[in-house]
């Protein structure tokens, strides 16, 4: 699981081009959006197409991303449950 | 009156920190590189993240051009883009393609739209008022203008940013090259090319450091070589002007052999010794660099002097007492990564201000005359004049 | 005025279209994407090859799919004013366009540098590559210019020509929008999660976002004086127009609406009328959440509860991107001279978040003046408000 949520937050970081972030900042239950890491709804976006692409899960809705990518906690456990690749 | 309250610009010259014209960079290669501003000094991290080169050039110039003039309140942010966001646009398509319309994110799709630039300037400023980009190839930013001058002198708008900018992306470029565009060697057609924003604050009210006027400004989608004088006669009857009131004349020439003629036509029908003025020689070519020559345009109305590094022929007569043996020594020429280098280390707003000399000062420079085609489309003309 | 769409390619089919309520979405047919099963799309039952025909082109020709729109309203609009030249009138063009020449781009892209026969198509991507064939196509030599504000472009080049004109600049502006369907839109809209895979449903509770569409039109704008010189027929009025920027988000519309509040409030001041004065108007509606709930609440800003009748035309056409604007100021005016309102097509349940309910069927009435939206990217507000050729006399 660890392991898990390293690998989501260097993806984040990656993903949402964090200059000055690394994966030592994030903490595992630091909201991502809002007052925490500071994402908004395109990031959001951009996080779904990263769970289709590397973790084979399909959101159809957007809402649905909002208690999924409270933070990398809740990313972790649901990509762990939910994964099909 | 049209006032230009502020100016400022990012190019492959350092533009910037205003070091240039006293420092000139040599050109090297065909497609020259920005020098970069410290973009962190003036966007939020939160917001630079997914900005294009363009958009984040776009903001520094616009940031310059609002500092130099007091921070006014807005009116209208009007923005002139040739090619507009042409990386993300790049980027979007080029992951269409490759991953077959799957796996996609929004970021450059969205970053991609031609008036990014202006909306980004306005929500950094928080700037609620009209806002249009114009995408009209080599008459973009003038285009800009054309709105900016009806908008002013219709009392519908006090203060408004108004600029131009474009960026590069390297398959775009290439294609460009492909098309012959941009010149791919020694003698081959096209042109030395580069990228490059730059914004000015136009208001009615004048200030104490305002650089000049705009009296006026024309766009013409096609004209022959030998209707550039009439036509020329016909904007200066508009503005009232004579040819020989006009005291300096900035052309749009670049490196490329075809397309010249327009600018010989035209200058030779001044007198010999009214300085001609370039400056794609130093500022690459592309659809906003005569915003370029707008910004070098308001610099020499301010400052009367003609920078020996833009002087394309003329003599201009020099001020009273002026030593014309020290006028004609060249600017300081430093390459490309030098400049960078000084420029990531910001201590270069004073290493220019020691060689001044390299200027030629005119006898009085009171109407100077904008023109500016590409590749025989999209003709402009351009009027300023101290104030 | 001329127009080509996806319920029409005239201004008499257009008209036909709508009143007899036949929308045009349907399956993509003229583009080549993956996602053609799921999407519903306003497209243009013409292809490239018989467009091409239809405008004589020659067969080394590079016009976009984007240019050959254009021409064809553009040709319709000048010729439906009855202009056989353009001197000795000043005549402009302002025209909009969302991603220029982007549909042929996408299908040459990767084949430019190994294939010298289609290279002729780089140049014509660029955004001012329409304007300059529309141009040529005219014959109109002088200001020429392009607009791209997204969603909103074709507002916005009406009312740069209003200012030409206003200002004495211009005495002729022909003023509207193109925009072909491109893959890169529809992946664009798509990752944003915003395009509907039913039929799109402005101002419903359940919209789930919009239609994708194909269009062109132009209108021709010319000042009081030249119509009393020419004795020419007046369709309408240009009577008011404003633009300003949410500066809330890059994409989205701020929840209050606050950017198309002032848009409208600015459009009313320079038509010197009161909101009271509006008979019908032309939302922006896009279906998506987003649009319609921002809209809904500026309506309610500037309106009160006393909101006029009002649709979205979109479910007639799609979401024609830097062209709606034109499209919809030909239904505008359309809607001032036949006294008709046309009605929100696939309208069933209001939103919870306020009681605006859409027209949903066509109604006559007397219309004076009808107001339309268009919204873009970037916050970009516009609205423009049309008055009946018989009012301002």
């Amino acid at each position: 699981m660890d392991q898990l949520k390293l690998e989501i937050k260097e993806k984040i970081i990656a993903a949402l081009n964090l200059e000055d972030v690394t994966a030592a900042d994030i903490k595992d239950d630091d909201a991502l959006f809002g007052d925490g890491l500071g994402l908004d709804s395109i990031d959001a976006l951009e996080l779904i197409v990263m769970l289709d692409k590397d973790y084979g899960i399909k959101l159809s809705d957007p809402k649905e991303g909002r208690n999924i990518f409270r933070s990398v906690e809740t990313m972790a456990a649901y990509i762990a449950e939910h994964r099909t690749k | 009156m049209i006032y230009i309250n502020g100016r400022g610009c990012v190019s492959a010259q350092k533009t910037f920190d205003g070091s240039f014209p006293d420092e000139v960079i040599a050109p090297e290669g065909y497609i020259l590189p920005v020098v970069p501003p410290p973009y962190k000094d003036y966007i939020a991290p939160a917001m630079i993240r997914r900005m294009g080169s363009g958009v984040k050039n776009g903001v520094v110039a616009s940031a310059l051009a609002l500092q130099e003039a007091g921070s006014p309140d807005l009116d209208a942010i009007i923005t002139g883009t040739g090619v507009g966001c042409i990386k993300d646009s790049e980027a979007f398509l080029t992951a269409i393609l490759e991953n077959h319309e799957e796996f996609l994110t929004p970021t450059a799709f969205i970053q991609s739209t031609h008036n990014t630039v202006g909306a980004q300037i306005a929500l950094g400023l928080g700037c609620k008022a009209y806002n249009f980009s114009y995408v009209n190839s080599a008459v973009s930013f003038e285009s800009a203008l054309v709105d900016a001058r009806l908008q002013l002198l219709s009392e519908e708008a006090r203060t408004i940013l108004v600029g131009g900018v474009d960026e590069k992306a390297d398959y775009t470029y290439h294609l460009f090259g492909l098309a012959g565009l941009i010149k791919t060697g020694e003698g081959t057609p096209g042109a030395s090319y580069s990228e490059g924003a730059a914004f000015f604050v136009l208001s009615t009210d004048k200030q104490e450091e305002s650089y000049g006027m705009l009296k006026d400004v024309a766009v013409m989608n096609c004209l022959e070589p030998e209707a550039v004088a009439p036509a020329l006669e016909a904007f200066l009857r508009r503005t009232g002007t004579a040819l020989a009131d006009i005291d300096a004349v900035v052309i749009g020439k670049n490196d490329d052999p075809q397309f010249q003629e327009y600018y010989s036509v035209l200058s030779g029908g001044f007198s010999p010794e009214v300085p001609v003025i370039h400056y794609k020689h130093l500022s690459g070519e592309y659809n906003t660099a005569s915003a370029f020559g707008f910004w070098l345009a308001a610099g020499i109305l301010k400052s009367g002097y003609v920078p020996e590094a833009v002087l394309l022929s003329g003599q201009p007569g020099l001020s009273p007492g002026g030593a014309a043996s020290n006028a004609a020594t060249l600017g300081k020429i430093v390459s490309h990564e030098e400049a960078s280098h000084r420029a990531a280390n910001s201590e270069t707003a004073q290493s220019g201000a020691a060689i001044r000399g390299a200027a030629i000062r005119g006898a009085a420079i009171r109407h100077i005359l904008l023109y500016n085609q590409y590749r025989g489309i999209d003709h402009s003309f351009i009027l300023l004049s101290g104030c | 005025m001329g127009i080509v769409s996806a319920i029409g390619n005239t201004v008499e089919e257009n008209l036909r279209s709508l009143v007899e309520l036949k929308p045009g979405i349907s399956r993509i047919e003229n583009l080549h994407t993956v996602h053609k099963d799921v999407i519903r799309v306003g497209e243009i039952k013409r292809t490239n090859k018989e467009l091409a025909k239809y405008l004589n082109l020659a067969e080394d020709n590079n016009f976009t799919r984007t240019a050959m729109l254009g021409v064809i309203a553009a040709r319709e609009a000048v010729e439906n004013a009855g202009i056989t030249a353009m001197d000795p009138w000043r005549t402009g063009l302002v025209s909009a366009t969302s991603v220029g020449g982007m549909d042929t781009t996408e299908r040459y892209f990767k084949e430019y540098p190994g294939n010298e026969a289609v290279r002729r198509y780089i140049l014509s991507h660029d955004p001012g590559d329409s304007t300059h064939k529309i141009a040529d196509a005219l014959g109109i030599r002088g200001f020429i210019t392009t607009i791209s504000t997204a969603c909103s472009s074709a507002a916005n080049a009406i009312m740069l020509g209003a200012r030409l004109i206003r200002s004495g600049e211009l005495d002729r502006v022909i003023v509207g929008g193109t925009d072909a369907l491109s893959k890169f839109t529809i992946n664009g809209f798509k990752t944003l999660m915003i395009l509907s895979d039913a039929e799109n449903t402005p101002f419903d509770r359940d919209r789930k976002g919009l239609n994708l569409g194909e269009a062109a039109a132009y209108l021709v704008l010319e000042p009081e004086a030249a119509i009393k010189a020419g004795n020419k027929r007046v369709l309408a009025y240009l009577s008011g127009y404003g633009n300003a920027n949410d500066a809330y988000h890059q994409t989205a519309s701020s929840e209050n609406g606050e950017g198309a509040t002032l848009a409208m409030e600015k459009a009313l001041q320079v038509a010197g009328l009161l909101p009271g004065d509006i008979n019908y108007i032309n939302v922006h509606g896009t279906a998506t959440g987003n649009n319609d709930l921002s809209e809904g609440r500026a309506l309610i800003n500037i309106f009160g509860d006393r909101v006029p009748p009002f649709s979205s035309t979109k479910p007639f056409t799609g979401h024609t991107l830097a062209a709606a604007g034109a499209i919809e100021a030909v239904y505008s005016i359309f809607s001032l001279q036949q006294g008709l309102i046309w009605p929100n097509l696939n309208f069933r349940n209001p939103m919870p978040e306020f009681d605006l309910l859409p027209e949903t069927t066509l109604q006559k009435k007397e219309i004076r003046h009808v107001l339309s939206n268009s919204f873009g990217f970037g916050g970009n507000c516009s609205t423009l408000i049309f008055t009946a050729a018989h009012d301002l006399h």
